[in-house]
C-alpha cells in the first residue's frame, strides 16, 4: 500500500468533506447554530422573555436588529435562546432514538431469524403512522411539555435508526474478521460492540445528521400546534404560531423565526448530505 | 508484415489526490494477424490499463493518456474522435472481462444484448439479429441455445455468462479480441471450456488476441508471444516457448521460480524480495533494481532499453548489455 | 501419526427460505454431504474443490463454528460437541482459522497490536499490557514483520502483509490445528511464494497441523501432506499427496488435473481437455453421484446409485463406482 493513501478513514472522508461546497456551508450553518446555542446567555442583547409593551411589534433597525414580537420582546435573542431548546430537544431526542434503534437493529441484524422478524415488523408498524401523527398522538398521551415532547420524538425516530443499523450490521457481519473474533473465543456482546458496531458506525452518523433536521421540523411543528414548548419559553414553531395572528400587521415576527427554521433544517441536510457522499464515495458513482 | 495493432510508447497517467499515478509508463508492443500475445504481471503492473488505453475507455478525469500511439490497421486510434471509437469498438475490437456479470445488463435477456450489438453495428434487423444471436449462442457451446437467448444474466452461471460474452465478441467478427482474466473469476474445471473458445475464435475465424493474465499457465498454453510487466513497464517479450524456457530477465525468472506447479514437486518455491513498487513514486532507473538479485550501479539511475538478446526475444535489463 | 482431528459422514444443510406465511424452507442447501476426512498431527490436508463444493462450510464445521445437520467430529479423541459444551475456551484456544480474503479477515478499527493481542488477553496467556505487547512484537516477528507494525491499522498493510497479520493473529493462542480457507488465493504469485514458505516454516517449527482448503491444485500439492477432493458437498477421492497428483483415481481428478493450463513444451492442446457442462447446483444435484453428467466414462449405476465411499487401496478412498 502506498504511503499517501495510509491515513486513517476519518481522514479521508474530512478530505472529500471538505472539497465539497454545499456540505461546507452546511458544516457552517449547523456550528453557527449550535454556537448559538451554547453562548446563548453572552450574545444575545436582551432578555429573551422581558416584556415591554411600549415596544410591541417594533420593526427591526439598529435598536432591535430583527425587531420585537407582540409583548415587545427582542425577537433575535429569542431566536438565538430557541436554538437553545431546539438544540436540546434534537440531542436528546435523537440520543434516545439512538439508543434504541442502535440495540433492536444491531440485535436483529446480528442474530437474524425470529428475533429479526419480531423486531423490524414492530417498527413497520410504528413506520406505517405518519410520523408527525404519531409524535402527535404520543403527546396528547402524555401531555404537553418538554420532557414529553422529547419522548414522542424520540419514539417515533427509532424504527428509521433501528432500519439503518439492522442493514449496516447485516453487511459487515458478513466480514470475515467477524467469524475470526468467535473463532477467538469472543462473546456476543463483544462481537457486536468490538468488530460490528465500529464499523457500521458511518451509515448511522449520516442518518444521523439528516435526522436532527427531520426532528427540528416535527419539533416546530408541534410547537406551532401549541402542543410543544410552551409559551413564553421562546421555541421556534411556539413563537411562529403566536406570530401567525399579525401576519398582515407585523410580518416581520413570524418571518424569522421561520427562516431561522429553514436556514437550520437546510444546514442539517447539507451536512448530511455531504457526509453520505463522504463516508460512502461509492454510492454517488 | 504489416501488425494489425502496434503500440508505442503508450504512457496513462491518473492524476489523483496522492499524486500522479503512472499505471503505464511508455511500453510498445504489437499484435500481427491472427496471434494471440499474452500479458503477464501481477497486481497494479498496467496490464488491464492497457486494455482500457486501446479501447479508448480510460476514465477521464483522473485518467488521461499522456503520451505513444496505438497503430491498428496503419490509424491512430488516439487521433480518432469519441464517434470513431465507438464503431471501431465492438465492431473492429471486442472485448470480455474478468467479471461477465458486470459487463451485461441485469434486466434484459442475454439473447437481445447480443442482438442489439449486432443491430447497433450492422442495422441488421432485430428479428434477423436475434436468430444470429441464436447461431452464435449454439457456436460457443451454450446448451439448448434457443432457451437460451431468453434468459436473463442471473439465470446462468459464470461459465455460461462468459459464453454470452464471447458470444457478443463474435458476433461482429472482429479483427482484435482483448481478454483481460476472462477466466481468473470461473472455476478450474469450466476455465478450461472457455480458453478452448477463445482458441476456436483465434483459428476459425483468424482474430487476433490480446490475452491479459495473471495465471502463467494460462499465457503459456495459450499465447504465441508474451510480454512481461512490472510497475507500468514491459521487462521482456518473446516467443512462448523461448521466454518460458530460458526466461532473461530476473523478474520473470523469479516469477516462474516462485509458483507452485500441479505436474511437479518443487521442494522450496523461490522468494522475491520486497515488496511491488510505489506507482506514484517508482524506483527510478530500472524500477525492479531494489528487489533484482543482480543490481548494478548504473541499474539505479538509468531506464534500461530494449534489447534482442534473441531472435525473436528482447528484455529490458543492464545484465545483457554486451 | 496420531490424527488430530477426524470427521466422520459430516452433513450441513441449510435450509432456503420459503414464503412469508410458512416458515417451512423451500429446500435445502446440501453443502456438505457425508464427508469423512482426517488431519494428522503435524501435517496438513488439503481440501480441493470447486465452487460450491462445500469446502468452505466443511473448514468452519470442524472448528465448530457452525453446528453438523448430522455426523460426528472427534479433536483429539474426544467428540468436539463435549468439548465445546464442556471447555469452550479451551476448544478455541487449540483450532484457529485464516480466511481467504485479507481485507476481510481483520477489523480495520483495531491496531495490530489489539487485533494480535485481543485472543492473548481474553484467554488470560498474558499478565499486562507490557507483556501483551511483548508477546505480539515476538509474533509479528515469527511472522516477518515488525515491531514498529504493532501500533498501525490494517489498511497501512498490502495484501501480504496483512495476511501475514492474519497469520499472526491466529498463532497468537498458541494453537496447534489451524484452518486456512484459500489463504493465498487473494495474493499476488510472488506474494502467495512467501506466504507458503512461511505457513510451511511455522508447521515445521510448531508442529502445526493444517486443513488447507483452496480451489487451487498446484498450490495444494506443494503444502500438502495429504488431500481430499471434494465436488458438491462430497468427497471424491483422498489419499497421500504423491499418489494423487501422480496417479489419480477418480475420474473428476484426472479430468481436472488435466485441464490446468500448465507451463509446458510444446504448449498443450487445451481444446482436448476440456471438462464439458456445468458444475450442478447444490441445491438440485444430479441423482447418483454427482459428477456423473459430465463424467466421460459414467455407466448406467452411476446416474441411479450414489456410490460408497471406501478404501480402494491402502490409504486410498475413492467415491466412485468404476474402481
Amino acid at each position: 500500500m502506498t504511503k499517501a493513501s495510509a491515513k486513517r478513514p476519518a481522514h479521508t472522508a474530512w478530505r472529500r468533506l471538505k472539497k465539497n461546497k454545499i456540505a461546507i456551508v452546511g458544516l457552517f450553518i449547523v456550528s453557527l447554530y449550535v454556537a448559538c446555542a451554547i453562548f446563548a446567555p453572552y450574545i444575545s442583547p436582551y432578555d429573551p422573555t422581558k416584556q415591554n409593551l411600549a415596544k410591541s411589534f417594533f420593526s427591526p433597525g439598529t435598536e432591535h436588529f430583527l425587531g420585537c414580537d407582540e409583548f415587545g420582546r427582542d425577537i433575535c435573542s429569542r431566536i438565538i435562546w430557541g436554538a437553545r431548546i431546539s438544540l436540546l430537544i434534537q440531542l436528546s431526542s435523537v440520543i434516545l432514538a439512538l439508543l434504541i434503534g442502535i440495540f433492536l437493529g444491531a440485535l436483529g441484524g446480528y442474530y437474524g431469524g425470529k428475533v429479526d422478524e419480531v423486531i423490524m415488523r414492530f417498527m413497520d408498524i410504528l413506520l406505517a403512522f405518519p410520523g408527525m401523527l404519531l409524535a402527535l398522538a404520543i403527546v396528547a398521551m402524555l401531555g404537553p411539555s418538554l420532557r414529553n415532547l422529547i419522548i414522542a420524538i424520540g419514539i417515533y425516530s427509532v424504527p428509521q435508526f433501528a432500519r439503518i443499523t439492522r442493514g449496516a450490521v447485516l453487511a459487515v457481519s458478513a466480514n470475515e474478521y467477524v467469524i475470526g473474533a468467535k473463532a477467538i473465543g469472543e462473546s456476543d456482546a463483544a462481537v457486536i460492540l468490538r468488530y460490528v458496531l465500529p464499523n457500521a458506525l458511518s451509515p448511522i452518523i449520516v442518518q444521523t445528521t439528516l435526522r436532527m433536521a427531520t426532528v427540528l421540523l416535527t419539533a416546530s411543528g408541534l410547537g406551532f400546534l401549541g402542543l410543544g414548548v410552551q409559551p413564553p419559553n421562546p421555541e421556534w414553531g411556539t413563537m411562529l404560531s403566536s406570530a401567525r395572528m399579525y401576519l398582515r400587521s407585523a410580518p416581520h415576527v413570524a418571518l424569522f423565526p421561520g427562516l431561522a427554521i429553514m436556514i437550520t433544517v437546510l444546514g442539517f441536510n447539507f451536512l448530511g448530505d455531504g457526509l453520505q457522499d463522504a463516508l460512502n464515495p461509492r454510492l454517488k458513482e | 508484415m504489416e501488425p494489425l495493432l502496434e503500440v508505442k510508447d503508450l504512457a496513462t497517467y491518473f492524476y489523483t489526490d496522492e499524486g500522479i499515478i503512472k499505471a503505464l509508463d511508455g511500453i510498445s508492443f504489437s499484435i500481427n494477424e491472427g496471434e494471440i500475445l499474452g500479458l503477464v504481471g501481477e497486481t497494479g503492473c498496467g496490464k488491464s490499463v492497457t486494455a482500457t488505453s486501446i479501447m479508448g475507455l480510460i476514465p477521464s478525469p483522473p485518467g488521461k493518456i499522456v503520451r505513444g500511439s496505438i497503430l491498428f490497421k496503419g490509424k491512430d486510434l488516439l487521433s480518432l474522435s469519441e464517434q470513431q471509437m465507438r464503431r471501431i469498438r465492438g465492431k473492429d475490437i471486442a472485448m470480455i472481462f474478468q467479471d461477465p456479470a458486470s459487463s451485461l445488463n441485469p434486466v434484459l435477456r442475454v439473447g437481445f444484448q447480443v442482438a442489439e450489438a449486432i443491430w447497433a453495428h450492422l442495422k441488421t434487423p432485430i428479428r434477423e439479429a436475434m436468430l444470429k444471436a441464436v447461431e452464435l449462442f449454439g457456436l460457443v457451446n451454450i446448451p439448448d441455445p434457443h432457451t437460451a437467448v431468453n434468459r436473463y444474466p442471473h439465470q446462468l452461471s459464470g461459465g455460461m455468462k462468459q459464453r454470452v460474452m464471447i458470444a457478443m465478441a463474435l458476433s461482429l467478427n472482429p479483427k482484435l479480441l482483448i481478454a483481460d482474466e476472462p477466466t481468473t473469476a470461473l472455476d478450474v474445471s469450466i476455465q478450461a471450456q472457455i480458453l478452448s473458445l477463445i482458441k476456436i475464435l483465434q483459428r476459425d475465424y483468424g482474430s487476433s488476441v490480446l490475452l491479459i493474465s495473471h495465471d502463467l499457465g494460462v499465457i503459456s498454453t495459450m499465447a504465441h508471444r508474451v510480454a512481461v510487466m512490472y510497475s507500468g513497464l514491459i521487462v521482456e517479450q518473446g516467443r512462448v516457448e523461448g521466454l518460458f524456457q530460458s526466461p532473461l530477465h530476473p523478474y520473470t525468472q523469479g516469477l516462474l521460480a516462485a509458483i507452485p506447479r500441479v505436474d511437479e514437486d518443487i521442494s522450496e518455491l523461490a522468494v522475491i524480495e520486497g515488496t511491488l513498487p510505489n506507482p506514484i513514486n517508482p524506483p527510478a532507473g530500472c524500477r525492479f533494481h531494489p528487489r533484482c538479485p543482480w543490481a548494478m550501479e548504473i541499474c539505479k539511475s538509468k531506464r534500461p532499453a530494449f534489447k534482442a538478446v534473441k531472435p525473436y526475444h528482447e528484455v529490458a535489463c543492464y545484465a545483457y548489455a554486451d | 501419526m496420531p490424527t488430530l482431528i477426524s470427521a466422520e459422514g459430516l452433513y450441513k444443510h441449510f435450509p432456503i427460505r420459503g414464503g412469508i406465511v410458512t416458515s417451512k424452507p423451500a429446500g435445502w442447501v446440501r453443502a456438505v454431504d457425508g464427508v469423512s476426512l482426517s488431519v494428522e498431527v503435524g501435517e496438513t490436508l488439503g481440501l480441493v474443490g470447486e465452487s460450491g463444493s462445500g469446502k468452505s462450510t466443511t473448514g468452519l464445521l470442524l472448528l465448530g463454528l457452525i453446528k453438523p445437520s448430522g455426523g460426528r467430529i472427534l479433536y483429539d479423541g474426544k467428540s468436539i460437541e463435549e468439548f465445546l459444551a464442556r471447555n469452550p475456551r479451551e476448544f478455541r484456544r487449540r483450532a484457529q482459522i485464516v480466511f481467504q480474503n485479507p481485507f476481510a479477515s481483520l477489523n480495520p478499527r483495531m491496531t495490530v497490536r489489539d487485533i494480535i493481542g485481543r485472543g492473548m488477553k481474553l484467554h488470560g496467556l498474558v499478565k499486562n499490557d507490557k507483556e501483551l505487547t511483548e508477546r505480539a512484537a515476538a509474533i509479528l516477528a515469527e511472522v516477518g514483520l515488525r515491531e514498529d507494525h504493532l501500533s498501525r491499522y490494517p489498511h497501512e498493510f498490502s495484501g501480504g502483509q496483512r495476511q501475514r497479520i492474519a497469520i499472526a493473529r491466529a498463532l497468537a493462542l498458541n494453537p496447534e490445528f489451524i484452518v486456512l480457507d484459500e489463504p493465498t488465493s487473494a495474493l499476488d504469485v510472488s506474494v502467495q511464494a512467501q506466504i507458503l514458505n512461511l505457513l510451511k516454516d511455522l508447521q515445521r517449527s510448531r508442529g502445526l497441523s493444517y486443513l488447507f482448503i483452496s480451489h487451487n491444485l498446484a498450490v495444494v500439492r506443494h503444502i500438502s501432506h495429504d488431500v481430499a477432493v471434494m465436488y458438491l458437498g462430497k468427497i471424491m477421492e483422498s489419499s497421500p499427496k504423491e499418489v494423487l497428483f501422480s496417479q489419480p483415481l477418480h475420474p473428476y481428478t484426472q479430468a481436472l488435473l488435466r485441464s490446468i493450463p500448465k507451463i509446458s513444451f510444446p504448449p498443450e492442446d487445451i481444446e482436448n481437455k476440456v471438462i464439458e457442462g456445468d458444475i450442478p447446483s447444490p441445491i438440485n444435484p444430479p441423482p447418483g453421484c454427482p459428477f456423473n453428467p459430465r463424467c466421460r466414462k459414467a455407466i448406467d449405476i452411476c446416474m441411479i446409485k450414489m456410490p460408497d465411499f471406501r478404501e480402494v487401496m491402502p490409504g486410498r478412498w475413492v467415491t466412485c463406482h468404476l474402481i
